[in-house]
């Protein structure tokens, strides 16, 4: 059986139909993983003996109990190694976390593992998510499915290349500044960043509090619909997760478009961009406009503002969080220092990559005393301006559609010695973060060289129900997945 | 405002505040991008922002209390579990008080 090409959907089928034992299934993906990752590095754990007793687990409750069956039983799913797992090491891409063994699952974790879930294996990223292309991480770099010479994205990139390649069905990323649905673009796949509030981030090693936020990355709208129900909903661990109710998201991927209201910037804000990106997000655009859907113009003028507002606000919030990291408590501790200070810092050295130390500078910088004002309060004003420009638009349309990077997958190497132009690559992500709101990645074709180009959906906050609406339209017209059959891992 | 000038000393100050020592090549490498990260950033001082509350949070909700209630938690050898030097279930540090 091939289940290089199966999602969550297609394998809870065969699962149910008995055409398969969930034993089976995971020695399957494990054997997979094993195989793959002298080629792509996706993952940094494999779980071989957690993953199959609970797959044994599994089997016993469809055996036992056929018409209680959980959302997902018995089904394997890989996720990023920022969730801490129980027992299960987890590293965060770090090496001052090497050997960290958690003693207890994330919020997120143990909603999979209640819903049924096998977690088989934790997925490659960058250090602390920190970046774009999944270079930063202490384990190397991960290898895009579509051309192995380039980047997979990041800092989800162990996620998005495995789902591309179907060694995982789906998985569970972090977003902070698009870390899920940029490498969900460049490795054409679906990601989604929910709201901020609605996933909880309890066991989820902190970058920057304000804006990290949990979601799937997968191969239908459908798993993306199944995994959030899964995920969503509030927990007393994370106190800025809400009380909204949590729709039952799989009852709302008919893909009706008549309550679509679709918002475009103005071609002004897309000066400098890919035209082969531009193309793409045109050919979306017009799809809807074939389908009778309103487009409406909208202006979002502070965004041109987001990248610096972002490089100081989750600078900040990561030189704060990141402090935890002192060779006391857990993690790498310095063989070698004269005292404790001497400790603290030779530790600090030697477990960090370059790109975190340099983001625990500007952040520490941004909020030292005499630059505090003028950088991390200025910045948080203006996240502000942006946010309220996104409520303004929203007054106008249900729905706004942006591309998610202004280029396709980068070559692995390209723009390691420049982090401003790395960090320019959000801009059409980061906006989202700062405001809070839902998005939800989706692939518009490739390039002339068959790279994966993607446009994204944003929607009000809370209303992640209604964008998997509109990616279930789009899905449906444009047919838009059939780009995962060229993937051939 | 005025340009900052990432020189040498602020450099060493947030080093010192950030706990990371910083050899010969990283600190120069650094002090460059860092200036150029900063000159980037300043355009900010073309926005108007007098009068606008700062938002610091993800969602403007109030943060949730939860309930007053018991629960169990880890014991204490998991606490330690991953502790680089533990002495009788405590954290094991250098001396600090001579």
């Amino acid at each position: 059986m091939d289940i290089s090409k199966l999602g969550i959907f297609e394998i809870k089928s065969l699962l149910m139909k008995r055409e398969i034992s969930c034993v089976e299934l995971t020695k399957m993906y494990l054997e997979r993983a094993h195989r793959s990752n002298p080629l792509l590095n996706a993952f940094i754990t494999i779980a071989d003996e957690s993953a199959l007793f609970d797959a044994r687990k599994s089997d016993e409750n469809i055996q036992k109990n056929p018409d209680g069956i959980r959302p997902l039983e018995g089904v394997p799913i890989a996720i990023k190694d920022i969730f801490v797992t129980q027992n299960l090491r987890t590293t965060c891409g770090s090496g001052i976390l090497e050997n960290f063994i958690p003693p207890y699952d994330a919020t997120v974790v143990k909603r999979l593992k209640d819903a049924g879930a096998v977690i088989f294996g934790k997925l490659n990223m960058d250090e602390f998510a920190m970046g774009s292309s999944n270079e930063n991480s202490h384990f190397g770099a991960v290898k895009n499915p579509f051309s192995l010479d380039r980047t997979p994205g990041g800092s989800s990139g162990g996620s998005a290349a495995a789902v591309a390649s179907g060694l995982t069905p789906a998985s569970i990323g972090t977003d902070t500044g698009g870390s899920v649905r940029q490498p969900a673009a460049f490795c054409g796949i679906i990601g989604m960043k929910p709201s901020y509030g609605r996933v909880s981030r309890y066991g989820m090693i902190a970058f920057a509090s304000s804006l990290d936020q949990a979601g799937p990355m997968c191969r239908s709208v459908r798993d993306c619909a199944i995994l959030l129900e899964s995920i969503a909903g509030n927990d007393p661990k994370d106190s800025t997760t809400m009380t909204t109710p949590v729709p039952h998201y799989t009852e709302w991927i008919s893909g009706d478009p008549s309550e679509i209201r679709l918002g475009v910037l103005s071609p002004r804000h897309y000066e400098g961009i890919n035209p082969e990106v531009m193309s793409a997000y045109s050919k979306v655009v017009e799809l809807f406009a074939r389908h009778n859907v309103p487009i409406i113009e909208i202006e979002l003028p502070h965004i041109k503002y987001a990248v610096a507002v972002y490089y100081i606000i989750a600078t900040s919030e990561a030189s704060s969080n990141l402090a935890r990291y002192d060779g006391v408590r857990y993690g790498l501790r310095s063989r070698e220092f004269k005292n404790l200070r001497d400790m603290y810092r030779k530790t600090r050295m030697a477990g960090f990559g370059d790109e975190v130390k340099r983001r625990i500078l500007l952040g520490t910088f941004a909020l030292s005393s005499g630059y505090y004002d003028a950088f991390f309060k200025k910045a948080s004003q203006v996240r502000r301006l942006i946010t309220n420009d996104f409520y303004k638009a929203f007054s106008k349309v249900t729905t706004i559609l942006m591309p998610v990077t202004p280029d396709v997958a980068f070559k692995l190497g390209e723009r390691m010695s420049d982090p401003l132009s790395m960090y320019l690559s959000d801009i059409f992500t980061i906006p989202v973060n700062l405001a809070g709101l839902p998005s939800l990645s989706i692939p518009a074709g490739t390039n002339s060289e068959g790279l994966p180009i993607g446009v994204q959906f944003i929607g009000k906050p809370f209303d992640e129900h209604f964008l998997l609406n509109v990616a279930a339209f789009y899905e449906r017209e444009s047919n838009c997945m059939e780009i995962l059959s060229r993937v051939n891992i | 405002m005025k340009r900052i000038e990432v020189d040498d000393n602020l450099i060493r100050h947030i080093c010192n505040l950030s706990m990371l020592d910083l050899d010969e090549k990283d600190f120069f490498k650094f002090r460059e991008q860092i200036q150029k990260i900063l000159d980037y950033v300043s355009m900010l001082d073309e926005v108007g922002t007098e009068g606008v509350s700062p938002m610091f949070g993800g969602i403007e909700c109030p943060s949730l209390m939860r309930m007053d209630i018991p629960y169990e938690s880890l014991i204490r050898s998991q606490v330690t579990q991953n502790a680089p030097a533990e002495k009788e279930g405590l954290f094991e540090i250098p001396k600090v008080i001579e």
